[in-house]
């Protein structure tokens, strides 16, 4: 849990302007609040944090993200971090402390109004201990991580044993293959060109199990394709017929295409990035760091596949 | 799944990079035959010859190598809102205005990534937009991983730009 005394947020803004804030709270039950506060914020960072932290320390975050596009969200966490429930105070080093009471002076409102307009491009963060997994979790997503020393963002403390974790990621495994997101991904992936196309009936027939269960679907549990917010999203079934139609009439087949192919499909090597830690993941998202590895494990055992059983170069 | 064929992974090389990775992490991903990074090694290891899965990186984040399309695919995060976040483009705008005026602007690099981003890595992600197709990854079913795809897309170089 966060002993926020022991912890520093060094915020560099534009200009030269240079403030610190470590962070402290009374006591750790002062910091405590209910984990249900931002959990239904899908639409801000803090959304994730689900776990004691103090006002402050959001507060700071407040002012280097940005806000919530929806007006309502942007109340909704305003509320949460109102100026009001907390307290400015500078110590002897001109340190600026900000505490969480009941009511606070006047001018950390108008130090917020102000700081939420300033362009901060430089976050320095300094802990001086290991912070929380959820906490550490939240900053290595949401800070650019130029802005963060190596050193700052530590290994996360294994929560679970070797055998537990394994134990945990067989669990998922086995859901994954209870999920048809296996066959919806590999239906993708197939038609994007990572996928096998030589086996034309195993194709077809995880193409099939796409479209029927996308038929079988309720409206909500459908993928979604908001083409108003998101202007590049397709209707991915058209678009996914239209690019398997490209890779078999216009793709080459090279001579030296053999069983192996990875000569020509060039394709050497999968990169994950931002994991998270399979050992220490008691995030919101409980498991779904394994969820992801599992993923990541598939995908490139799908490109696997393809670069060897596939007379085609890979599309991508 | 298909039987027939049951291609080892490990045939490729797997890095999975973060820097909260502890040894219990990596002894585990090394028994999937996964090399753990916990520095930004893999950043440079972005090349034509790599797939990306980056879920949920912080597309501000990402480092030039993937706005600059250097991966042959890459799986992450929705790249438009962050070219339709207007509050942040004309605040990267005005950043150059002065950085031009103070002849301070120097061209962002993989490392200098900023919460309100040079406008060169915006032009970057605006070039990449358009020079990539993208399909959205499907959502599981399970209600712990419903969010594990959210807003993740499959990004790949379209023909042209490949060819």
């Amino acid at each position: 849990m966060l002993n926020a005394r022991e912890y520093h947020l060094k915020v560099v803004s534009e200009g030269n302007d240079t403030r610190h804030w470590p962070l402290f709270s009374e006591s750790e039950t002062d910091i405590k609040r209910p984990t249900s506060d931002y959990r239904d914020c899908d639409l801000h960072p803090l959304t994730n944090l689900k776990l004691p932290t103090s006002a402050a320390f959001n507060l700071l975050l407040l002012h280097a993200l940005p806000m919530p596009h929806t007006s309502s969200r942007r109340r909704e966490v305003k509320d949460q971090l109102h100026p009001t429930k907390l307290s400015h105070e500078v110590d002897d080093d001109g340190w600026s402390h900000v505490v969480r009471k009941s009511s606070a002076p006047s001018y950390v409102k108008s130090h917020t109004q102000s700081t939420q307009s300033t362009d901060i491009t430089r976050i320095h963060v300094d802990f001086t201990e290991q912070l929380t997994p959820a906490q550490v979790d939240f900053l290595r997503r949401n800070i650019p991580r130029h802005a963060l020393k190596s050193t700052e963002i530590r290994p996360r403390a294994a929560i679970y044993s070797p055998e537990e974790l394994q134990k945990r990621f067989g669990q998922v495994q086995t859901a994954w293959s209870q999920d048809t997101v296996v066959q919806r991904l590999r239906a993708v992936l197939t038609r994007v060109g990572v996928a096998p196309t030589a086996d034309k009936e195993h194709a077809n027939k995880e193409e099939s199990l796409h479209k029927d269960e996308l038929d079988s679907k309720d409206a909500d549990e459908r993928p979604v394709h908001d083409e108003a917010s998101v202007g590049h999203a397709v209707d991915v079934t058209n678009q996914l017929n239209d690019l398997s139609l490209k890779a078999e009439t216009s793709r080459p087949i090279p001579e030296e295409s053999t069983e192996s192919g990875q000569a020509y499909s060039g394709l050497d090597k999968a990169i994950c990035i931002g994991l998270g830690s399979p050992s220490a993941d008691t995030s919101a998202w409980e498991k779904n760091v394994l969820w992801q590895l599992v993923a990541f494990l598939e995908m490139a055992k799908i490109c696997m596949y393809r670069i060897y059983h596939s007379p085609r170069p890979i599309m991508l | 799944m298909n039987t027939q064929a049951q291609p080892d992974a490990s045939a490729i090389a797997l890095y999975v990079q973060d820097p909260v990775l502890n040894e219990v992490d990596i002894a585990f991903l090394s028994s999937l035959n996964v090399q753990a990074m916990s520095n930004m090694r893999a950043f440079s290891l972005i090349d034509s010859h790599a797939m990306v899965y980056a879920p949920h990186y912080q597309v501000r984040g990402w480092p030039e190598e993937m706005r600059r399309g250097e991966a042959r695919c890459i799986i992450g995060n929705d790249v438009k809102p962050v070219l339709d976040d207007e509050w942040m483009v004309d605040k990267a705008r005005k950043r150059r205005w002065f950085e031009d005026l103070l002849g301070t602007h120097k061209q962002a690099t993989a490392r200098t990534v900023q919460i309100i981003p040079d406008l060169d890595a915006i032009d970057e992600l605006r070039d990449f937009v358009e020079k990539h197709e993208a399909i959205r990854l499907p959502r599981p079913v399970g209600d712990v991983a419903r969010s594990a795809f959210n807003d993740t897309f499959v990004y790949w170089k379209t023909d042209q730009e490949e060819e």
